[in-house]
């Protein structure tokens, strides 16, 4: 029966995802680097930090005992300390059964340093979930949105090698990598038809025009307002790197809209050839109106999110909203002003593209 | 160059969605508003987790019903939101405080070394509003698009049954999966071109990319975004349905009471 077949399948899913999830918890065999199980955290308060203005912090101390779990120093007792705050801005509060990266200071009086935490397990639990979401939630679609995903990252991989290692340009990388991003994305979401080929050709277009939009006002007010030399782990002239992130960007939201826009045209004129433009074009502005109001704010807040953080550290440290949103949040709020436009001229893009190519011929 | 790009936002906006293109427009500035006002309150000492909840529900509130309207459609993503957002905050907290991803790694020594770290608030709980805010907008675009789906549907074919209707929500759900993954997958992409080419830079092999903290904050970041709007696809798909089709059921009742007293007063 189809859904005993189906329990079967899940249960195995289930079974496996629990036997990698225990290889990855103990997967310290797999590291050259020795790693310390930690056995005992003995806490003290050791003083009291003077912050920025009134703010005051306690500092403590740790004393740590742990076991080394591989290398040729396996089954070692070893011992070590750790500085924690309360608010753990730039360490880390370690407890009994933590796993971190050691090396050894000292192998007669075994004493350690602590160089990083083991996450590599948490990394694997969610990526797992993330996984398993996609199969129950999306079945074929999921996976092969993972087989698209998988074939971006490596693209990517190579283009950004390109760039350190051989010192190709990177804007003309990455514009290459955004046709290759495209054409398997959407290829693998729609199928090999002529709706792919109408979304692809929209998106490539829309992408273009929003870039050179973008390019065109950071030439011409000369990036005026904007500290764009702020980006985060920048170690490369700051200007083709944020090409690069204006190209990719708005690139996902753009192809939303397409397939939206392009399924919608394809639907109406698969159940009547005989319906006229101007309908077909009506029908696309009012998908175009309700996306419109929930994409752009996607990625304004993905953007944000991120630099919550670091804001608030610049905060209370003395900084002003004023400075903080003229000297970083700029840099976040151009870039979803641009993936905005592009959101926004992905409408009638595809509309004009999708009514053209799609009506006149059963397609598909 | 801000001022330049938002006017040819502004008049994009007008031109290709009307008055509700204006209106999407200035949420998008109620937005940044709205996330500077949480920073000043956490930065005053308020209880983060609280603030950013209060923040998403009032966000979810101005996107879909001064945008869209107060209708089932977004009545619908509404709830589905603050259920999910619910869940969320609690998984959020659980994973972050496991993987230890609160604060900064090495790799921001450019931008933070310089600071005084000694600021007395909680960075886990920071860490934890920031993926929360993060994934708010990609959250309720995912159900918008699910609830608009599945109305347009009940509204060509009135005589369906809750079941039918449900299984043609699960099929519009398949559909934006992929768009769901790309959208969110070159989004972060496009914020961290810079980090690659650090890695990449610096010869990280893959165990040290997979146990960095910036890393693991980075990509723990994503795959929130990313289950929170997957999983909030069958939970907008059973409260559209249900809002659509028990129309005898009294809470319905009372919901149809309210929007038609609300669009009354328009």
């Amino acid at each position: 029966m189809k859904s005993k077949k189906n329990l079967i399948t899940n249960i195995l899913l289930v079974l496996i995802g629990i036997i990698v999830l225990i290889i990855t918890y103990n997967d310290e065999f797999l590291y050259k680097k020795p790693v310390m199980k930690i056995t005992k955290v003995e806490e003290k308060k050791s003083y009291d930090k003077q912050g920025y203005g009134s703010n005051v912090e306690s500092y403590y101390e740790q004393k740590i005992e742990g076991i080394i779990l591989n290398t040729k120093n396996k089954g070692l007792v070893v011992n070590t300390t750790n500085e924690r705050s309360t608010s753990n801005v730039y360490d880390e509060n370690y407890h009994k059964g933590d796993k971190v990266f050691v090396s050894i200071n000292n192998l007669k009086s075994k004493t350690v340093n602590i160089i990083n935490y083991k996450r590599d397990f948490y990394v694997v639990i969610i990526l797992l979930v993330f996984i398993y979401a996609l199969y129950f939630i999306g079945k074929k679609q999921g996976m092969l949105a993972i087989v698209a995903l998988v074939a971006n990252v490596i693209v990517y991989s190579i283009a950004i090698n390109l760039f350190t290692k051989r010192k190709f340009d990177l804007v003309l990388l990455t514009s290459i990598s955004t046709v290759i991003f495209t054409i398997i994305s959407l290829s693998l979401a729609i199928g090999k038809n002529k709706k792919a080929l109408v979304t692809i050709i929209s998106t490539l277009l829309s992408t273009l025009v929003t870039t050179l939009i973008g390019v065109l006002v950071m030439n011409v007010t000369h990036e005026s307002g904007v500290r764009i030399e702020q980006i985060d782990f920048l170690l490369t002239p700051y200007k083709e790197v944020f090409i690069t992130e204006l190209l990719l960007g708005g690139l996902g939201a753009i192809m939303d809209i397409a397939i939206t826009i392009a399924s919608t045209v394809n639907e109406l004129v698969e159940k009547n050839n005989k319906i006229d433009n101007k309908t077909l074009f009506l029908s696309c502005r009012e998908i175009g109106k309700d996306t419109m109001g929930t994409m752009l704010n996607v990625l304004l807040f993905t953007y944000i999110g991120c630099e919550i953080p670091k804001f608030i550290l610049y905060y209370r440290n003395g900084f002003t909203i004023s400075t903080i949103l003229h000297s970083y949040l700029s840099i976040d709020i151009v870039r979803s002003l641009v993936a905005g436009i592009g959101i926004v001229l992905a409408i009638p893009i595809t509309s004009i593209i999708s009514v053209h190519m799609l009506k006149g011929g059963k397609k598909q | 160059m801000i001022l330049t790009l938002s006017i040819i936002l502004f008049i994009l906006c007008i031109l290709v969605g009307g008055s509700r293109g204006l209106k999407s427009f200035i949420v998008l500035f109620l937005d940044i508003a709205f996330c500077m006002i949480n920073i000043i309150l956490i930065g005053t000492g308020f209880p983060v987790v609280i603030s950013t909840f209060i923040l998403c529900l009032i966000l979810a509130y101005i996107i879909l019903y001064f945008v869209n309207g107060y209708n089932k459609k977004t009545i619908a993503s509404f709830y589905s939101t603050v259920i999910i957002l619910s869940f969320l905050m609690l998984s959020v907290f659980i994973i972050t405080y496991l993987s230890k991803i609160q604060g900064f790694g090495i790799e921001y020594i450019e931008e933070i070394g310089w600071c005084n770290y000694a600021i007395n608030i909680n960075l886990v709980h920071v860490t934890i509003s920031s993926i929360i805010i993060s994934l708010i907008g990609s959250i309720v675009d995912s159900s918008t698009a699910v609830s608009t789906a599945v109305y347009e549907v009940y509204d060509k074919n009135p005589q369906l049954t809750f079941k039918e209707l449900y299984k043609s929500g699960i099929t519009v759900g398949k559909d934006i999966i992929s768009t769901i993954t790309n959208t969110l997958f070159f989004a972060f992409l496009g914020g961290f071109v810079t980090l690659l080419i650090w890695f990449n830079y610096y010869s990280y092999d893959f165990t040290l990319i997979i146990n960095n903290k910036v890393f693991a904050a980075e990509f723990i970041s994503i795959m929130f975004n990313a289950l929170g709007s997957l999983f909030i696809i069958p939970v907008t798909n059973y409260i559209t349905c249900f809002l659509l089709i028990r129309k005898d059921n009294k809470f319905v009742k009372r919901i149809e009471n309210r929007i038609e007293k609300r669009n009354e007063d328009e």
